[in-house]
């Protein structure tokens, strides 16, 4: 007790020290006094006295010395004393603090940076309860470029006989297709929903942070309407009113409650459908029996019971789905998959952000490694000073806790000038909303973020401290003192050292260099896949008319006379309706080919694309390679008009013409569909532009979401003649900015991307501190060798021969670095493999690019102190010493 | 000398508080010259280390201080036990006592073994 009372005097202590020092001085006084007026009764003459009583007492000064130990927390001051005495040092250098402080806030920054997304991603958990135990039960039958999703009778009868889960809900994997228009004041705006069952919500363990979740009659049939908002959409567009529930938004005209609203933790888009239109709020699904007819559409998510294992839930819903499969012939292939929540929203960019976090972390190495060189090369010119200080009594370890300190010191100041450095780039990256990462847009730079920064702060002062305050601390030699040391013997100790860290550095740059090269070059291939359209010129316009037609001929003719109107605008080329746009989730169709002869046809899953008005494949820039494309009349003909693509017409009729050949698409429980290929078009990819286009059909009936212009100017010329129209047209249809169809292609190129960017900056972060470190060392070198190349001269050796030998020095240790980053990259490159496409990962061009661009970046550094060399006066450089 | 300055610091303590005890108010320097002539010039150490002991006792609550004025008119910082010392006397004499009689023992085997 009386112990801690006296730590936290102590600490006190620390405060008001003038004063106390004042007080301090006045007893030790006052005590010499009373000392000498005894002493003086005894008889001893004033001096006498007054020697005795100050021998006595031992010495005023150690005294006081004592009593301030005592007093504060001689730890906190000696600390004090060395941050003070540190940042004297570094603001004598300010050219050394600057370099050193600069490189150390890129480092740090960079690193602080990557870690928030990182964590984002791939670390924090999802923002649900015991995310642990949930997770996605995909359909794996419906091939690659589908979403997996599932047929409603399915859904709910693993619902009901599942023995695994806790719970299962879904959310209709369509929603993106069904737009509101929401009338704030009369001003109609497009916005997004996303239909999710009863359940959804209460399965992830997230409950509205206002309000209430759906309620069971809400999920029935004709049940009451109600919509739960996001967070964003709730406080962009309602202010955060805290009263909102109970008070009903107009969307599509119709009054809609709000039950609730979302955490600000959970939005729904940006977990499960990344790049998709952004939910703005969720609506209850209202089963139907009729919905069977939809085929696969619930995405569904569920939660394992405490003690069940995935492996277990899977082979429980295999054999479940062995007996519906036998008890539901109708219902066709299906099977379920189930994989960890967490696996199926980010596992598949564990990858790359792991190897991006090694990337950046070698950066921080690198730039260590050139602080760690520069410290040394300082440490040479602060020999003399450090043995002035030993000779005054400094101990070793006090020594080497100043030299730390004023490593701690700059790293520190780097942390800090890093921080918004970090702050500003995590931002960038979260809310470009041009990359489509889930989570991604959850990234901040958050406590977890600082308290890493602060321990990677302390780790980077010890990893280019520790060397030079070793070395330092040993040079207490007595030449030193006498400053005859100064530079004798270059190539003792911290030379060593110096030499090591260039071969590491530039073996490290090396590597990066490799990867990033192959990243990019996989970047160039992407860029050039074929996407079988023209993105260019070519801009998407969402749909909705916001009202209801009383008949299919009114809607017909809302459309037609639509793209009419757009047609005849001047910079319009050509327009179009679609019900989606490439690469957004497909939907797929269960056909089998009309067998021309007694060979039995097989059902086959294709994609399924339709086309909503005339001049689809001119306007996309879809070529047509047979046949022709629609016309009006195709509409409604028997048998159905199609047009299949190439590999399709390939996979049915290999071999054979494809044009006026039949097959038929199967729906049940609706009757069979005849159809008939009147036109063969090239591919376009379905999904992810690294996999070949599958069998793909379009058909065609008018209406559909997207508006497809293509226009004769730019768009921005174009764009608003024809949101013009389409408001002329119909005033209460909401209509947003146009997409670019090339905005649709970099959104699926984006993380891609995102990863090559990132990877190709780091990599010439590190190139360029890399031969920052290795000019530093080369001129450092020189500088130490003027009086020896000033000898060399004067005996004649020729100044080529001079600039030779210093770019060797660097250039041999170049060349071990490159050689060791090479072999290592060889084998380090390997996990690149699955980021890589048509791309080795030991592609001699990435490979041969690297090694010549930082030999040649490397030869530069070298080459400048060279000169610097070539061009020493013997005579100035003998008479310097 | 060495040996005996470590036994003073470790002993210091409680010297100072029953120094306190029989006095009642005392300056530093009294305090020194008490604690000199109560161990008849065997501890013959330098008067200065008693101030940060000093400290340390006041830092921990044993001890209170106020300046007053001396019997010659000389400005002094007087010190003053506390009641929290009087029961920290009471503790570390009990302590002392325990100590010296198990080293007693250790010294003279014969007495202990009785």
């Amino acid at each position: 007790m009386s112990r801690l009372r006296g730590w936290i005097m102590r600490v006190g202590g620390l405060v008001n020290r003038r004063r106390k020092d004042r007080e301090l001085e006045e007893e030790i006084e006052s005590h010499i006094q009373l000392h000498v007026d005894d002493n003086l009764r005894m008889g001893m003459t004033p001096e006498e006295a007054r020697r005795r009583a100050m021998i006595r007492l031992g010495g005023i000064e150690s005294t006081k010395e004592a009593c301030r130990d005592q007093r504060g927390l001689p730890v906190v001051e000696t600390l004090c004393q060395d941050i003070r005495y540190g940042a004297r040092m570094l603001w004598k250098n300010p050219g050394f603090a600057a370099a050193a402080i600069i490189t150390l806030a890129l480092g740090l920054g960079a690193n602080t940076a990557v870690f928030s997304l990182l964590d984002a991603v791939i670390v924090r958990p999802l923002p649900f309860r015991a995310p642990e135990r949930l997770v996605w039960i995909s359909n794996p039958v419906a091939g690659e470029g589908l979403p997996g999703l599932t047929r409603r009778a399915n859904f709910l009868d693993w619902k009901e006989s599942n023995r695994s889960f806790e719970n299962l809900g879904a959310y209709i994997g369509f929603s993106d297709r069904m737009s509101y228009t929401l009338s704030i004041h009369g001003e109609p705006s497009r916005v997004a929903g996303a239909l999710i069952t009863g359940g959804f919500l209460e399965t992830l363990g997230t409950m509205p942070q206002l309000g209430r979740s759906f309620v069971a009659e809400e999920c029935q049939r004709n049940g009451p309407r109600a919509i739960i908002l996001t967070d964003r959409f709730w406080k962009d567009r309602f202010e955060s009113d805290p009263r909102i529930v109970g008070k009903s938004v107009t969307l599509n005209n119709q009054a809609w409650p709000v039950v609730g609203v979302l955490p600000a933790s959970f939005d729904f888009s940006c977990t499960f459908t990344p790049g998709a239109t952004a939910a703005d709020f969720l609506h209850p699904y209202q089963d139907t029996p009729r919905y069977d007819n939809w085929g696969n559409m619930m995405a569904v998510v569920g939660r394992l019971k405490p003690d069940v294992s995935v492996a277990a839930a899977q082979a429980g819903l295999d054999l479940l789905n062995q007996q519906l499969q036998a008890a539901h012939p109708e219902r066709g292939r299906f099977g379920a998959r189930v994989t960890s929540l967490r696996e199926h929203v980010s596992g598949s960019f564990r990858r790359p952000f792991i190897v991006l976090a090694c990337a950046v972390a070698c950066v921080l190495l690198i730039a260590c490694a050139n602080l760690s060189n520069l410290l040394l090369a300082r440490a040479a010119a602060r020999r003399k000073e450090i043995a002035v200080r030993v000779a005054l009594g400094a101990g070793r370890g006090r020594l080497i806790r100043q030299l730390l300190t004023e490593s701690l010191l700059l790293s520190c100041s780097g942390a800090l000038l890093g921080l918004p450095i970090a702050y500003l780039a995590t931002d960038a990256v979260a809310h470009s909303g041009s990359f489509n990462i889930p989570l991604l847009q959850s990234a901040r730079v958050d406590t977890a973020a600082l308290g890493f920064a602060a321990v990677l702060a302390f780790a980077a002062a010890l990893a280019f401290g520790l060397a030079p305050a070793l070395q330092l601390s040993r040079a207490s030699r007595h030449e030193d003192l006498k400053g005859a040391g100064r530079g004798a013997d270059p190539a003792r100790g911290g030379s060593r050292i110096r030499q090591l860290l260039i071969v590491s550095e530039v073996a490290m740059a090396c590597i990066l260099l490799v990867g990033a090269g192959l990243l990019i070059r996989s970047f160039a291939r992407l860029l050039q896949v074929d996407l079988g359209f023209r993105p260019a010129q070519a801009a998407a316009w969402r749909i909705v008319p916001n009202r209801d037609f009383a008949t299919r001929q009114q809607e017909v003719s809302f459309y037609k006379e639509l793209v009419e109107r757009v047609k005849s605008l001047p910079d319009v080329e050509s327009a179009t309706l679609a019900a989606t746009l490439p690469f957004e989730l497909n939907d797929v169709a269960r056909v089998r080919p009309v067998a021309g002869g007694d060979q039995p046809s097989q059902m086959s899953t294709v994609f399924l694309r339709e086309v909503g008005g005339i001049g689809y494949f001119t306007t996309m820039g879809i070529r047509l390679r047979a046949g022709r494309d629609f016309s009006a009349d195709d509409a409604a003909s028997t048998p159905k008009a199609i047009v299949v693509n190439e590999t399709l017409a390939r996979t049915f009729w290999p071999g054979r013409a494809a044009i006026g050949q039949l097959l038929v698409l199967e729906n049940p429980p609706d009757p069979p569909v005849q159809c008939q290929v009147l036109g063969v078009v090239g591919n376009v990819p379905q999904s992810a532009l690294e996999q070949a286009a599958g069998p793909e059909m379009y058909m065609f009936s008018w209406g559909g979401r997207e508006l497809i212009v293509r226009t004769r100017s730019t768009l921005a010329a174009a764009g608003p003649a024809v949101r013009a129209a389409l408001r002329d047209f119909n005033p209460s249809m909401a209509v947003d900015e146009f997409k670019p169809l090339e905005n649709v292609v970099e959104s699926i190129r984006s993380p891609k991307r995102l990863v090559a960017l990132l990877l190709g900056a780091f990599s010439l972060l590190a190139l360029l501190l890399a031969s920052i470190g290795i000019y530093g060392v080369i001129a450092y070198s020189v500088s130490q060798r003027t009086r020896e190349i000033g000898i060399r001269l004067a005996l004649g050796a020729p100044r080529d021969a001079l600039l030779g030998l210093v770019i060797w020095e660097g250039m041999s240790l170049t060349i071990l670095g490159c050689g060791i980053g090479l072999s290592a990259g060889w084998i380090l490159t390997r996990i690149l493999q699955a980021l890589l496409f048509e791309v080795s990962p030991t592609d001699p061009i990435a490979f041969a690019t690297s090694a010549v661009l930082l030999l040649g970046v490397a030869f530069g550094a070298c080459w400048l102190p060279a000169r610097r060399a070539a061009k020493v006066d013997p005579m100035v450089a003998l008479r310097d010493e | 000398m060495s040996s005996k300055a470590d036994v003073w610091q470790g002993t210091l303590a409680l010297m100072v508080l029953k120094t306190l005890e029989r006095a009642g108010s005392l300056h530093g320097y009294g305090i020194a010259r008490q604690i000199r002539r109560t161990s008849a010039d065997l501890l013959s150490v330098n008067y200065g280390t008693l101030y940060p002991a000093l400290l340390k006792l006041e830092q921990e609550g044993f001890i209170a201080s106020e300046w007053g004025v001396s019997d010659n008119n000389r400005k002094a910082k007087y010190y003053q036990l506390t009641r929290v010392g009087q029961k920290q006397i009471e503790k570390e004499t009990q302590e002392w006592e325990q100590m010296t009689a198990i080293l007693a023992r250790f010294l003279n085997p014969a007495e202990g073994r009785a």
